[in-house]
């Protein structure tokens, strides 16, 4: 299962890499794999998408075809269940926003550094272009898998964006080494999502039920902050909320304070808040939720001045996360 | 070059009468009338397995009443393995989610409520489970990109189906679309139902094709014995002013010729199929015979 509450340091150097990168805006890293054999029959993808579901730092996602414009929003849908984030209770899940840039706070600070989309050629160029843009700023290699001959216009504007180009047998091979050399994907919801072994609504209902069950111990303690946060969505008022109570653990507790505290305040990492008597420092293991809230701020495109806590760029009210 | 099959097909079990079919699906066939094994069906039965182990497409255009929807039914009770069959909605508007709500409903058995996302999902999950054929009829109905995420769909990981489409003009619409195209492997073209006098005139080429085709007089001899005794040239008649090589027609008209004599075991007069024919279009036909 990803575990959301203890972020790597490695997460958070990634965001400002990204961030970084994103500033000198260096180009992004896309590789084109061709499309299989057709005359070897279906079945081809699903082996290479089976090898690299089970890769550590990979997502992997079909995309689904509409030929009047892309499914953003289930794409969006499935990368998130393909991370393990199953919930659809608020924000982008329940209202289908066709906007990739929601999920950026997530890509930024997950632990995967690859993305997959199989079927690429579904999403059209307008797709591919928000898709490409979004990898780039999350400092996420791209491989578009492509399942039959593009038309015309997306060979064209694939050309001129690519990085690399691979034939699918070549691809396929590479992949079927990479699942043994690599370590494996620790994301069990992810994982049996993106292998189709289950759907991501069944996972739902099973944390819900677990969410149900009396917590006693530890163990089944942190097993139920998990399916929480599994539960939860990007851009939510729980994200908002979770950001909240970090620094109420920092000793922000004063609900004045928190309610003046600016975007700017907050390190772009979540590793520090800058206060009237100067930055206070904050905890490792606390930082994934105060950086998510951040990241979140820039994706509304806030300003350095604007509140902190926020769920959609308005000012706090204490009641909407109370 | 063939990949190793997919799909585990087991061999058909033999179909040769309208006892090895289940009720619903010979229910209109009236009482006496045997399931007739066409050479289309034949060819059908003959070639499926292997096209369905490899999860290629089977196609089956035909006109309105060409045995089409029977086929279909044969094909789901030769096979051993689970079959689904779904009837594409006619509508207008949102296509894609009516289709996904009925294959849906048709694989749980029951009707399902929810978005065409939740639709599809429940699908990719019921079709993981085991080996499944769907058989999706009325397919013309069905927009291209149903047809594509269909065809998506058995690219994703530990999917057990294959799909045998049918519907008329449907071969138009694969032909469109060279993803849909290089799925299909094996068409098999319902006609109408070819008399014995259009064969005698056809030129050299198009003789052999439809002496491939299905024939009018052993079509009717097998469907009941009755027309087996009925004058060759009455029947032949009776299809060129009212049938019009249609199995569909046919088997209406049976029903009403039935209903004139239930007890006799004689073949049908010209008078009888001329009322017959007056029963279902209040005409009296152009009878030359």
């Amino acid at each position: 299962m990803n575990c959301t509450t203890a972020p790597a340091a490695s997460d958070c150097s990634k965001a400002t890499a990204a961030a970084t990168a994103a500033q000198a805006q260096m180009p992004p890293i896309v590789h084109v794999i061709d499309p299989p054999d057709p005359h070897l029959g279906p079945g081809q993808l699903g082996d290479l998408a089976l090898d690299a579901a089970h890769t550590a730092d990979t997502l992997i996602v079909f995309a689904r075809w509409r030929r009047r414009s892309p499914r953003l929003a289930d794409l969006v849908s499935d990368i998130l269940d393909n991370a393990g984030r199953v919930g659809v209770q608020n924000g982008v899940r329940r209202y289908e926003r066709e906007d990739l840039t929601l999920l950026l706070p997530y890509l930024l600070t997950d632990p995967y550094n690859h993305l997959v989309v199989i079927a690429a050629e579904c999403l059209h160029v307008s797709g591919l272009d928000d898709l490409i843009a979004i990898s780039s700023l999350a400092g996420y290699s791209l491989t578009l898998v492509l399942s039959d001959q593009p038309a015309a216009d997306i060979h064209e504007y694939l050309n001129t964006q690519v990085t690399g180009r691979q034939p699918f047998t070549e691809a396929a091979r590479h992949w079927h080494q990479q699942r043994r050399l690599r370590p494996a994907r620790d994301n069990r919801i992810g994982r049996a999502v993106a292998t189709t072994t289950t759907t991501a609504s069944a996972q739902r209902r099973d944390l819900a039920a677990r969410l149900q069950q009396p917590a006693v111990g530890n163990d089944a303690a942190t097993s139920a902050t998990i399916a929480a946060l599994c539960l939860e969505d990007a851009h939510t008022r729980t994200h908002a909320r979770a950001a909240k109570h970090v620094l109420q653990r920092v000793g922000i507790r004063d609900p004045e304070r928190l309610a003046a505290l600016n975007v700017a305040d907050v390190a772009e990492d979540g590793s520090s808040v800058r206060g009237t008597s100067g930055h206070t420092p904050v905890p490792t293991h606390l930082r994934r939720a105060l950086q998510r809230q951040r990241l979140h701020a820039l994706v509304l495109g806030q300003a350095a001045g604007d509140a902190f806590l926020t769920v959609d760029g308005s000012r706090w009210r204490p009641n909407g996360l109370s | 070059m063939n990949a190793a099959p997919r799909l585990n097909v087991p061999p058909f079990t033999p179909i040769a009468h309208r006892d090895d079919l289940p009720a619903h699906a010979t229910a209109f066939l009236p009482a006496g009338a045997n399931l007739v094994i066409t050479p289309e069906l034949e060819r059908l039965l003959n070639a499926a397995r292997t096209v369905m182990s490899n999860r290629r497409l089977i196609s089956m255009p035909g006109a309105p009443g060409c045995g089409k929807s029977t086929a279909q039914a044969v094909l789901a009770a030769a096979c051993s393995i689970k079959t689904t069959t779904c009837v594409v909605p006619t509508v207008k508007h949102n296509r894609g989610l009516a289709f996904y709500a009925a294959l849906h409903s048709a694989l749980i058995g029951t009707e399902a409520l929810g978005t065409q996302r939740e639709h599809e999902n429940a699908v990719h999950r019921i079709l993981s489970e085991e080996p499944r054929v769907l058989l999706i009829d009325e397919a013309q109905n069905a927009d291209f990109d149903v047809l594509c995420n269909l065809r998506l769909l058995l690219e994703r990981p530990n999917m057990h189906f294959t799909v045998v489409l049918s519907g008329t003009g449907i071969t138009e619409l694969l032909e469109k679309y060279p993803m849909l195209l290089t799925w299909r492997q094996l068409t098999i073209d319902f006609q109408r139902l070819v008399t014995p006098m259009r064969l005698r005139t056809a030129r050299g080429g198009q003789a052999h094709d439809l002496a491939r085709a299905s024939q009018l007089i052993p079509t009717l001899h097998g469907l009941h014995h009755r027309l087996a005794r009925t004058d060759e040239t009455l029947l032949v008649e009776t299809d060129r002013v009212h049938c019009h090589g249609l199995i569909r027609s046919w088997i209406a008209l049976l029903e009403n010729l039935l209903s004139f004599s239930p007890d006799s075991d004689e073949g049908f007069s010209r008078t009888e199929l001329i009322d017959a024919i007056v029963m279902v279009t209040n005409r009296t036909p152009p009878f030359r015979a």
